[in-house]
């Protein structure tokens, strides 16, 4: 890297890369601010998100999941999350998030672009505090002037370890 | 410390209460590590996770960690993950496999069996190295046996065997593994793991109680019907969604379910719900296969039979939750007093067809993992439930809803409507019994 943009390649390459922080950040801030149906939405009707079990998890299909889940079940955990009898939620966690290294990957074409990113969880909810943290992959489709997602897989570092309930995606 | 007198132990068990310290006293709880997990026959694994010989795992009984491993000569052993010489753990990861386990610390190394086949310094004992001394192998535990698959372990080396202590439970074992059209079940990939703060025997109480979900799970199964009510049919619904809803039974609903208890602890309800993917009359192609399947393995009548055999929650005393439709088993590990852990698996039934797996891994997913929506309820009130009992003041709990109204029900069982405190007094009978005895 000698710290200059001399091509008008890698000019759009910064913009396009530029693009998708900004959306990622977006998507934090949704679950952050608890905007779940907003967060929902950024899903295409077919829309994925899962996080794995196991480290290197190959598939949710014959491999346990911590969360898989399709636009139905998003539907139904954000109603439970909205609900005043939700008991895991009295009192609501309170998530921030913090997204770095974001890369564009290999692998996508003109309709769909591969991201690759860090991030930082800390959550806090009647006075215990945690902190998540790993890698998110997503798979974004153009959508006007932002992205849809069609699929998003989480690694946390701790994937296979013991966890109390968690309630609010990653 | 000293442990509790007998006369003690048993002034905590009445017929219908029960003293807070049975879920907050630490005494109690090393107690229980001795005479519950210590005696009986506990689950240690299942035989498809050492399938090769020198295959082994690293899983416990009660607070011991223990070794299972398949010897060369095709027998499985369950060791204590110990080294003779200076205490070291032997096997550090979860599993693995091999001609023979060597000690991280000096370098024994030990066979398939345990027994010890070399040591880097033989040299410097007085009177030689005694390298068959029994003394010098890792220690196996007092017994070992299985019931189709599943293996368990007794630290007992006296008491019933593992066929007696099972007793008429063993039906439901059964059923699991005949609901494969092979005969057997298969434990795939590692457990999703979670943990709350709170007594162990808190949640083996609740798999069986059949008039919380009404109260804990009204979020989800009211998310659930919302969710299916603004989307269209039911049956189009994903199964965990129509699981979900199905906790929305009325008590009168649970009330015509019957649930049984045998005096040895263990505890089975009936089935209750039979809608969408689970419904064993449903038309889809996956499931008239695996039925022509059956039918082809075990007959037409036999099939019938097997299915007929509806349960939900099985459980096996001390720790052991299942569900045969499911295809899913918990293990209630034990911790602390305080602290308990679920480690919780699924199984494929061998010669089914593979979409029933994958129906059941995704289900297994959205109804054990730590982001389970039902679970998370569970587990926040099994918390709460912790610190309303560790509360001095109001000592006793109050166990006695159709106490004295159980019907007999096989050899040793007793049963009841469903919405019946039995099964609590039926595991705590036996925990009485078993504390008790000297």
């Amino acid at each position: 890297m000698n710290g200059t943009v001399s091509s008008a390649g890698s000019v759009e390459a910064l913009l396009q890369l530029r693009r998708v922080e900004e959306f990622l950040f977006h998507e934090a801030r949704l679950i952050d601010e608890r905007r779940f149906e907003d967060w929902r939405d950024l899903y295409t009707e077919d829309g994925v998100y899962w996080v794995p079990s196991e480290p290197d998890q190959d598939n949710p299909v014959d491999r346990l999941s911590i969360f898989y889940e399709n636009r139905q079940l998003m539907d139904v955990r954000i109603r439970q999350l909205r609900h005043n009898a939700f008991w895991a939620q009295i009192p609501p966690v309170r998530t921030r998030h913090v997204i770095g290294n974001v890369t564009i990957e290999e692998g996508g074409g003109a309709d769909e672009l591969h991201a690759r990113s860090s991030f930082v969880m800390l959550e806090h909810r009647d006075d215990r505090r945690r902190v998540f943290g790993g890698e998110a992959r997503h798979r974004l489709r153009p959508n006007g002037d932002g992205f849809k997602i069609a699929w998003k897989r989480v690694d946390i570092v701790d994937c296979d370890g013991t966890h109390g309930f968690i309630s609010v995606p990653f | 410390m000293t442990a509790p007198e007998r006369s003690e132990i048993e002034s905590l068990v009445e017929t219908g209460r029960v003293h807070r310290r049975v879920y907050t006293d630490p005494e109690i709880f090393a107690l229980e590590m001795d005479r519950i997990f210590g005696r009986v026959w506990v689950l240690v694994g299942h035989d498809s996770q050492v399938r090769e010989p020198g295959d082994w795992l690293r899983t416990s009984i009660g607070l011991r960690d223990v070794v299972m491993i398949r010897g060369a000569d095709g027998e499985i052993r369950v060791l204590y993950n110990r080294c003779p010489h200076r205490g070291m753990t032997v096997c550090v990861p979860s599993k693995g496999t091999g001609r023979r386990l060597v000690c991280p610390y000096h370098g024994w190394a030990f066979d398939t069996a345990g027994k010890l086949l070399g040591v880097p310094q033989p040299g410097g004992y007085e009177g030689g190295f005694e390298i068959d001394d029994a003394r010098y192998s890792m220690a196996p535990v007092a017994r070992v046996d299985s019931y189709r698959g599943f293996v368990f372990a007794s630290l007992a080396a006296d008491g019933p065997t593992l066929g007696e202590y099972l007793g008429e439970i063993s039906d439901t074992l059964d059923n699991f593994c005949d609901r494969a059209p092979e005969g057997e079940v298969e434990l795939v990939g590692a457990p999703l793991r979670q943990t709350f703060e709170g007594n162990w025997k808190l949640h083996m109480e609740n798999s069986v109680d059949t008039v919380h979900p009404g109260f804990v799970h009204r979020s989800s199964v009211e998310a659930a019907q919302r969710h299916i009510s603004d989307s269209g049919a039911a049956d189009e619904a994903d199964q965990a969604i129509q699981m979900f809803n199905a906790n929305g039974f009325t008590l009168n609903e649970w009330d015509s379910t019957k649930i049984h208890g045998y005096d040895g602890g263990h505890v089975f309800m009936d089935g209750f719900y039979r809608g969408g993917i689970i419904d064993p009359d449903r038309r889809d192609p996956v499931f008239e296969e695996y039925k022509a399947r059956m039918s082809a393995a075990y007959g037409e009548e036999r099939m019938n039979r097997i299915f007929a055999r509806e349960t939900f929650n099985n459980l096996i005393y001390p720790n052991l939750s299942f569900n045969t439709r499911f295809q899913q088993l918990r293990v209630i590990r034990p911790v602390s007093v305080d602290r308990t852990d679920i480690h919780s698996y699924v199984f494929r039934l061998k010669g089914a067809p593979e979409e029933m797996f994958h129906t059941a891994v995704k289900f297994v997913s959205t109804a054990n993992s730590p982001a389970s929506p039902v679970l998370a309820d569970d587990l926040a009130v099994f918390e709460q439930l912790q610190i309303g009992l560790g509360s001095e003041g109001v000592e006793w709990i109050d166990l006695s809803r159709r106490s004295g109204q159980e019907e007999p029900f096989g050899n040793r069982g007793v049963r009841d409507r469903a919405t019946s405190e039995l099964p609590m007094r039926t595991m705590l009978g036996a925990w009485r019994r078993y504390m008790a005895a000297a």
